[in-house]
């Protein structure tokens, strides 16, 4: 009886650790959009209209990579709720990653 | 030993994969997505290694047919659709039932238009590497551009993972309107809403690649 009760308890226990991962507030997901939303209006500028203008030249490609790479980021930290999830779910999703880093590296290496 | 009996018993009741501390539906769901982080990163590799060693004839069928301002609008609704989601998934978190299946038909919507643009902007640019280079409808065109083969392959497997999805969403909606979903019991839900959150990774990541480095 008593181990029946544990396991009932234990089970709700997992069940409000799970709820407690989502961590994030119904807020904070419309802060990220519109954070997402700027960020891609200031790609947009940078890809059409500076260039125009001369432009941040060699830069522009780095800087709006890296500005999707943010995106990305945290459409992944936030949305997919990896921030809150344990760490294990972070290193399956980055594995890849760098799997595909090493692709690049000897595509660009062979010449 | 029989506690330790009912706590493994009970993790397994709770669906959690003993190991890691991770529901077995959560731990596929994420193992899957690495997997397509696989085949969609290495497309975009072979893409750009073929860009980058013929950036010339990639840079003049670029201006010539391909435009953002579609595609601009549809990264701003696949944005919005994934708010949609987490808002739908914090709704029945709360207890908000119609809030859940508000938010969701929205997704639907979302989705649905973003499968429409992208289909206006296949012809588009394939009626711009006609007009200006001769090249043939489709995928004759598509033989005869890297651009064109790059662009039809990369937005065609997202596509259809957009397409995948919204079947995804409508078997989701089905279940949401029988009342399958609580507070404490949304697992399809919250399944279905990393999916959806992963193909829209992936756009913001083609929108650069595809769109914004002409």
């Amino acid at each position: 009886m008593t181990e029946l009760f544990d396991a009932e308890r234990t089970d709700v226990d997992h069940r409000e650790a799970a709820h407690e991962h989502h961590g994030g507030s119904f807020k904070l997901y419309w802060i990220i959009a519109l954070v997402l939303g700027g960020v891609t209006v200031i790609e947009v500028f940078l890809a059409e209209w500076l260039p125009q203008q001369g432009g941040l030249g060699q830069y522009t490609a780095s800087i709006m990579l890296a500005l999707s790479i943010l995106k990305a980021v945290l459409v992944a930290a936030f949305y997919m709720h990896l921030k809150y999830e344990k760490r294990i779910l972070t290193g399956i999703f980055l594995i890849p990653f760098f799997l595909v880093s090493l692709l690049m590296l000897a595509l660009f290496g062979s010449g | 030993m029989s506690t330790e009996f009912a706590r493994v018993a009970a993790k397994f009741e709770a669906n959690q994969e003993p190991g890691t501390g991770v529901s077995n539906d959560k731990l596929g769901m994420w193992i899957f997505l690495a997997s397509e982080v696989i085949f969609f990163a290495v497309l975009i590799a072979a893409v750009v290694t073929l860009r980058m060693r013929n950036a010339e004839i990639w840079g003049e069928h670029h201006e010539a047919a391909i435009a953002t301002g579609l595609a601009t609008i549809n990264t701003f609704i696949l944005i919005m659709s994934s708010v949609f989601v987490v808002s739908a998934i914090d709704a029945i978190q709360k207890g908000k039932e119609n809030w859940m299946k508000f938010w969701l038909f929205l997704t639907l919507v979302g989705g649905s238009v973003f499968l429409y643009i992208q289909s206006l902007e296949w012809a588009e640019l394939s009626h711009g590497l006609q007009e200006h280079f001769g090249l043939g409808p489709y995928f004759e065109g598509a033989t005869q551009s890297i651009l064109a083969s790059s662009f039809y392959t990369l937005t065609g497997f997202h596509g259809l993972h957009v397409f995948i999805g919204v079947l995804l969403l409508l078997y989701v909606m089905m279940r949401a309107f029988r009342g399958d979903f609580t507070p404490r019991k949304y697992n399809a839900l919250e399944m279905f809403g990393l999916y959806w959150h992963f193909v829209d990774l992936v756009w913001i990541i083609l929108f650069t690649v595809l769109y914004l480095l002409g």
